[in-house]
């Protein structure tokens, strides 16, 4: 049952939604546009610390809620420290944890789904009950008692949803690799004699690129939503180090009389989940047609 | 394989995954990177020496093998004896029998907000394919798939309690306070249904079925109510089972965001506070209702499309 869906219960493969008036350059504008600006933003994370006008931990309660200025690009918060430079230093923490926890989840799926599929017997066995134990958690309820056993902090939410979400992956991998495996280029494979590795590496992990790329796409917007709303909670990353979700959690005791405290790192969060969130669809568009419609 | 043989089977695998969560649940404990006997102590403000851990680590019943104290917890928890919270000493059942409503109210309001405002909204977009109504819900949905859900729900609170000082704040009591949190949660999965009923339906109506219905000369409203929705309604079934998960975790946000004092909250103060027992009845609790709710969505599931009986010979 949904064994090819994502977290969400939409199918990876769904009929793609191409409207006759959207022109292919229209797309292929929109697709490249979305790479360089998440390229973009990635680089601005990196380089955050070079990139910043101000020490972004700076607290100078004398220059506490200014207006927007040439020094202070998007004025300061209720600790006067500059706004613009927090949203900047945090791109490391919300974007690229996010990152982080799929690039894990991707390979930890990606051994443990080929590996049960291609052994099959007594270790897929146990394998699908592991899954079957796990699912039953609904994946944030699973995160927020790991985190709650681990104790908060930035590391043990990247663990906490790792751990949580690597099983879907797993199961999309895992029945993907067992319909590969009755196709006949990988029967003629085998029939040559091509080694268990030569033949995951040289055939089957290059034909899960496709499919897995639609759906960690698809994904990246929602792990960056879980990101922001643990660390708003408080179970993510720590004080002082700025971090989007803490930027706003923060800014909710000033919500009456400063309510653009909350308004800039929740924009920042929208327009990033979604760019990947078009993003993603434009790749599955791309799939679905067989390569014509990027 | 008819229907009941198919509930028949479904509930069999039952006990063997709810005995897995209850393993895994209590394995969960090991997790902890400190002695739960010492946080006790610390939480009861007793010096921790050795000999103060080890009298505790007894009164747990901790110096036992794994497998007598997992035997001991699982009988107590079918008794539904959930033990004693680390924090408030009392004992978690009756603490979580007074959170629950607060919480089941919260996700019933936006389950319903949900369905009520989805399918329309579905319905109209997918019969008018290309208006203006279908753009509005097309970036409805776009917008509710990338919001932040803790965000929202302060625009909200912003505009609606503060600007406008039509609705309260924060708290319980009438159904007015429960407007914009069931709101905040609905928001987001809102956005998943109308999309998938519309584009349900748009594909049921390319079904050969429809023709024929049109070819009988039957009334259009009748084909759509009769024919199509019956089969564009599955998907979203389906659906709901997912989104159980959504909510139950999505309640946690929502109820620290507009202080609702219910199961979400009494997790984040658990989790706070390290009261270990507490995360832990959560975890089983919550397994458990996804599980039943999960098994429900299918049976009704089986029992909405006949189809998938034709496809296993029966």
């Amino acid at each position: 049952m949904r064994a090819e869906s994502g977290r969400n219960g939409t199918n990876v493969y769904r009929r793609a939604d191409l409207r006759g008036r959207t022109g292919v350059y229209r797309r292929k504008a929109l697709w490249i546009a979305s790479v360089l600006f998440l390229g973009g933003i990635l680089l601005t994370g990196l380089l955050a610390p070079w990139l910043v006008p101000h020490n972004p931990n700076q607290v100078d309660v004398l220059q506490k809620f200014q207006s927007p200025s040439w020094s202070y690009p998007l004025g300061t918060d209720h600790l006067g420290r500059c706004i613009f430079s927090r949203l900047l230093d945090a791109v490391r923490y919300s974007f690229g944890g996010a990152l982080l926890v799929l690039a894990l989840t991707l390979s930890i799926g990606i051994a443990a789904g080929s590996l049960t599929a291609l052994k099959g017997g007594w270790l897929d066995a146990v394998f699908m009950r592991i899954c079957d134990i796990l699912l039953a958690f609904p994946t944030l309820v699973l995160a927020f008692v790991l985190l709650g056993m681990l104790g908060p902090g930035f590391g043990n939410l990247l663990l906490a949803l790792v751990l949580s979400m690597w099983v879907y992956y797993a199961r999309t991998v895992r029945s993907l690799v067992l319909s590969m495996r009755e196709k006949p280029f990988i029967q003629a494979a085998i029939v040559c004699g091509t080694r268990s590795w030569g033949l995951l590496f040289k055939h089957i992990v290059p034909n899960l690129m496709q499919p897995l790329l639609v759906m960690s796409t698809l994904e990246l917007g929602g792990i960056i939503l879980e990101i922001t709303g643990f660390s708003f909670l408080g179970l993510g990353v720590q004080a002082p180090q700025a971090e989007w979700g803490m930027m706003i959690s923060d800014g909710k005791s000033y919500i009456r009389l400063h309510p653009e405290l909350m308004l800039y790192p929740g924009l920042a969060i929208m327009v990033i989940v979604m760019v990947s969130n078009r993003l993603g669809e434009s790749f599955r568009a791309y799939f679905e047609s067989g390569g014509r419609n990027l | 394989m008819n229907t009941l043989g198919f509930i028949v089977r479904r509930l069999a695998g039952l006990p063997l995954v709810l005995l897995g969560v209850s393993v895994l649940t209590f394995l969960l404990l090991r997790l902890v990177p400190v002695e739960p006997a010492e946080v006790l102590l610390h939480l009861s403000n007793t010096p921790p020496t050795e000999a103060a851990i080890a009298a505790m680590r007894t009164e747990l019943g901790m110096d036992r093998p794994l497998w007598t104290q997992y035997a001991i917890w699982l009988s107590e928890m079918c008794r539904f004896h959930f033990g004693t919270s680390f924090v408030s000493k009392l004992p978690i059942a009756k603490e979580i029998a007074d959170k629950f409503p607060v919480t089941l109210q919260l996700a019933a309001g936006s389950l319903i907000l949900t369905l009520g405002l989805s399918l329309p909204l579905g319905m109209l977009s997918a019969l008018y394919q290309g208006k203006l109504i279908d753009h509005i819900s097309g970036g409805l949905a776009f917008v509710g798939a990338s919001i932040p859900r803790f965000w929202l729900g302060f625009i909200l609170l912003y505009f609606f309690s503060m600007k406008l000082d039509w609705l309260p704040v924060q708290g319980t009591g009438s159904v007015l306070h429960l407007i914009l949190p069931s709101f905040t949660l609905a928001f987001t999965q809102m956005a998943v249904y109308t999309r998938l009923l519309r584009s349900g339906i748009l594909d049921q109506m390319r079904e050969p079925f429809v023709l024929y219905a049109r070819a009988r000369g039957l009334r259009e409203s009748f084909i759509m109510i009769r024919h199509v929705m019956k089969l564009a309604l599955l998907p979203v079934i389906t659906a709901l089972a997912v989104s159980m998960g959504h909510l139950l975790a999505g309640t946690v946000i929502v109820e620290q965001i507009f202080g609702l004092p219910g199961l979400g909250r009494y997790l984040m103060e658990s989790i706070l506070n390290r009261d270990y027992p507490v995360i832990q009845c959560y975890a089983l609790l919550m397994a458990v209702i996804f599980v039943l709710s999960s098994l429900v969505v299918d049976i009704v599931q089986r029992l909405f499309d006949p189809r998938t009986l034709m496809k296993e010979g029966g």
